[in-house]
């Protein structure tokens, strides 16, 4: 053996814990390689499912829109008025539907109103939601369910029930399928923040809080059943009628005719159906006169002991302006009121100047659109400077259009001590009312109203009607206003207004009734105001006046007391 | 150590094998309560239907508007008619109560007599007989 064996291989021997070191982390390694295979499955499986959007929406609406609830509304004694009923509506999902042909012929079984293309034609494609019918009964959805079609499903919506019907059509206005508010107060309700909330998702159940109305539905449902006994009885075209409560400003009623069912909300598009205490403008006629009177005895410009000449008409250059059954003679003042004299109310109006009458009718909110929260509402049309024979013949109510609402509310200032504020279908306290109320005329002249309303009442134009009410203290100003037709006043075509009051002596609610284009009851009857308005506003008292808590009381000496001080006294004209 | 060691293994095995039946018990018994969940929040969903639908009726048939005709149909047995003002009174209008006069000295001598021994109507009485 030769000592250079050098290039011989080194052998080198690892030693057992070597040995096992390697094969541990060849080991750890592989674990560690496997470990994050898995992880990484893991977190690509996330971020694909975080990517994933799911589809919330029912053919472009949100799911808890569809679902969203509308609060109840109830009215001041919380009666229902408008409740959410939960109603199946038939969705299907035409992916998962295997045999469309079967599946429609099915269906039309249970659904005959549909159209069989229409149907055939929804049923197939690719999509993953298509409404079939909404807002079916339980019955329906009973034998859809026991016909086990795939691909067919319910969901739940809120469907708006109005369960009196068109009784307060007007007031509560209507919803829509998708459960928005189209008009009335649904659609006010909406515009406030209710919108807010269904976005939100937070209108769902029975979460909302109700709704309080100021209507009075027994009131309200006896003004429909009045209006629609006058259109048949005077054959009118329309009549509406509004309540307030003289002390808060809160509508107790309003209702026009013709109407519409909110439960089907296609009828109010028909032709005439709008609101005309609201939406509407009149020329008023003699009712106006009360707000001229009011202006004129404010100013100071005339005193209830004055005397009108009222013996010849009033000349503006070709035209002379007459009473209506005129009386021709030396009249008082409480006397042109109450035979209803335009003679007389235009030399009271000038007595006072066309521009601070002008002024006066800013004053009693005459001026652009009635304040009050429905959404429907007009402008109304009053000349914004009065020549002198535009100033006398608004003083008697024409050459101008308001709307019936501003009417009311300003009747209502002339009675309740002359704070004038805006009508509210809310509740609202006397103390909040008064807050926001202004003094448009002095307590005094609002007690002068008082009586010459009361006086009107018992001797004037509104005693058939009062005759009917007797007991309730109750009076006003009828009007009979000639329509234009073809640009002439025509005789013939009239709409009738009473605005009253009652109690007179302790003033709580005013109205206002109008009838358009009435005819005489009988041949008996006339066509002015004091036969139809009157004598529906009369009938009117009659029944709801013991609903609201008033004392009747029969006997003369309460209209005794009524009588400003100056008018008492021997011979001179007080109407009691 | 590696006796020690085998024995950790082994009570870790062991807790695995608990871990993973607990967790699979858990989430059986969670999916079970799910379902229920899901079970009760329809009832009530369909409750609350059938509830929304009870109240509009009441709703409706509490309406003057519903009310209303049934009175005019019943309205030859109820006969109900608009009260008039005059039916309508308050307590002043009411008179008096009559002063009631009480013949006392008479009552007196009466009980007297019965008193004494004597009665007047038994005497009337037994006149009679």
């Amino acid at each position: 053996m030769s000592a250079v064996t050098s290039h011989q291989e080194t052998i080198s021997i690892d030693g057992a814990r070597k040995a096992r070191g390697n094969l541990t982390g060849a080991r750890i390694g592989w674990t560690m390689v496997f470990v994050l295979l898995v992880f990484s499955v893991m977190i690509g499986r996330l971020v694909w499912l975080g990517n994933i959007e799911i589809d919330t929406t029912i053919e472009g609406q949100t799911r808890d829109a569809i679902m969203a609830s509308r609060p109840a509304i109830l009215d001041r004694n919380g009666l229902e008025m408008a409740v959410d009923i939960r109603v199946p509506s038939l969705f299907a999902e035409p992916r998962r539907i295997i045999d469309v042909d079967e599946a429609a012929d099915a269906l039309l079984t249970v659904l005959p109103h549909l159209d069989s293309a229409w149907l055939r034609n929804r049923l197939t494609g690719d999509r993953g939601f298509v409404w079939i019918a909404r807002e079916l009964t339980p019955a329906q959805q009973d034998r859809i369910m026991r016909l086990g079609i795939p691909g067919l499903d319910f969901v739940e919506e809120s469907k708006r029930f109005y369960p009196g019907g068109p009784v307060a059509s007007h007031v509560m206005g209507a919803v829509n399928i998708d459960n928005v508010g189209i008009a009335g107060v649904e659609k006010h309700l909406d515009d406030d923040n209710l919108a807010l909330l269904q976005d939100l998702g937070l209108a769902r159940d029975s979460a909302l809080t109700p709704v309080n109305l100021s209507i009075d539905l027994r009131v309200q449902s006896i003004l429909h059943d009045e209006l629609v006994d006058s259109l048949e009885r005077y054959n009118a075209v329309a009549a509406g009628g509004a309540i307030i409560d003289v002390r808060t400003g809160e509508i107790i009623a309003m209702a026009s005719l013709p109407d519409f069912d909110p439960n089907t909300p296609a009828t109010m598009l028909q032709e005439g159906r709008f609101n005309r205490i609201t939406a509407a403008k009149f020329e008023p006629g003699s009712i106006f006169k009360s707000i001229t009177f009011a202006g004129a005895l404010d100013s100071g410009a005339i005193r209830l002991t004055d005397t009108i000449d009222a013996r010849f008409g009033v000349r503006f250059g070709r035209y002379t302006i007459e009473d209506y059954r005129g009386q021709y003679r030396v009249l008082s003042v409480p006397e042109v009121y109450r035979y209803s004299s335009n003679i007389g109310t235009i030399k009271i109006m000038q007595a006072m100047g066309k521009d601070d009458f002008r002024a006066f009718l800013t004053h009693m909110g005459f001026d652009g659109a009635p304040n009050i929260e429905l959404p429907e509402v007009t402008r109304s049309t009053v000349p914004a400077n009065f020549s002198e024979v535009v100033a006398a013949t608004a003083s008697f109510g024409h050459g101008l259009s308001v709307t019936p609402l501003q009417m009311l509310t300003a009747t209502a200032a002339l009675v309740n001590g002359g704070r004038l504020m805006d009508a509210t279908i809310f509740p609202r306290t006397e103390a909040e009312a008064q807050g926001a109320a202004r003094q448009v005329i002095s307590e005094q002249t609002s007690d002068y109203m008082r009586y010459l309303m009361r006086m009107n009442g018992v001797i004037g134009s509104g005693s058939t009607g009062n005759r009917i009410a007797d007991g309730y203290r109750w009076g006003g100003k009828t009007g009979t206003a000639e329509k234009v037709v073809d640009g002439r006043y025509s005789g013939e075509s009239v709409t009738a207004f009473f605005s009253s009051a009652f109690p007179l002596d302790d003033p709580k609610y005013a109205m206002i009734i109008l009838v358009d284009e009435p005819e005489p009851e009988n041949a008996q009857s006339g066509r002015t105001a004091g036969w139809n308005a009157g004598q529906m506003s009369g009938r009117l008292v009659a029944r709801i006046a013991p609903l609201l808590g008033v004392q009747p009381i029969l006997g003369p000496e309460i209209d005794a007391q009524l009588v400003p001080p100056q008018l008492r006294g021997p011979g001179t004209f007080t109407g009691f | 150590m590696i006796r020690f060691i085998h024995r950790l293994n082994l009570i870790l095995g062991v807790m695995a094998v608990i871990a993973v039946v607990a967790v699979y018990s858990q989430k059986h018994m969670a999916e079970l309560t799910a379902g229920e969940i899901r079970r009760i929040e329809s009832a009530i969903a369909r409750q609350q239907a059938d509830l929304s639908i009870l109240k509009a009726d009441w709703a409706y048939l509490n309406q003057p508007t519903h009310v209303r005709p049934i009175v005019e149909r019943h309205n030859d047995v109820l006969n109900l008619q608009v009260a008039k003002a005059t039916q309508f009174g308050s307590f002043s209008d009411l008179p008096m109560r009559p002063q009631q006069r009480l013949d006392t000295d008479a009552l007196d001598a009466l009980f007297e007599t019965i008193e004494a021994g004597e009665d007047p109507i038994g005497s009337l009485l037994e006149g009679l007989l």
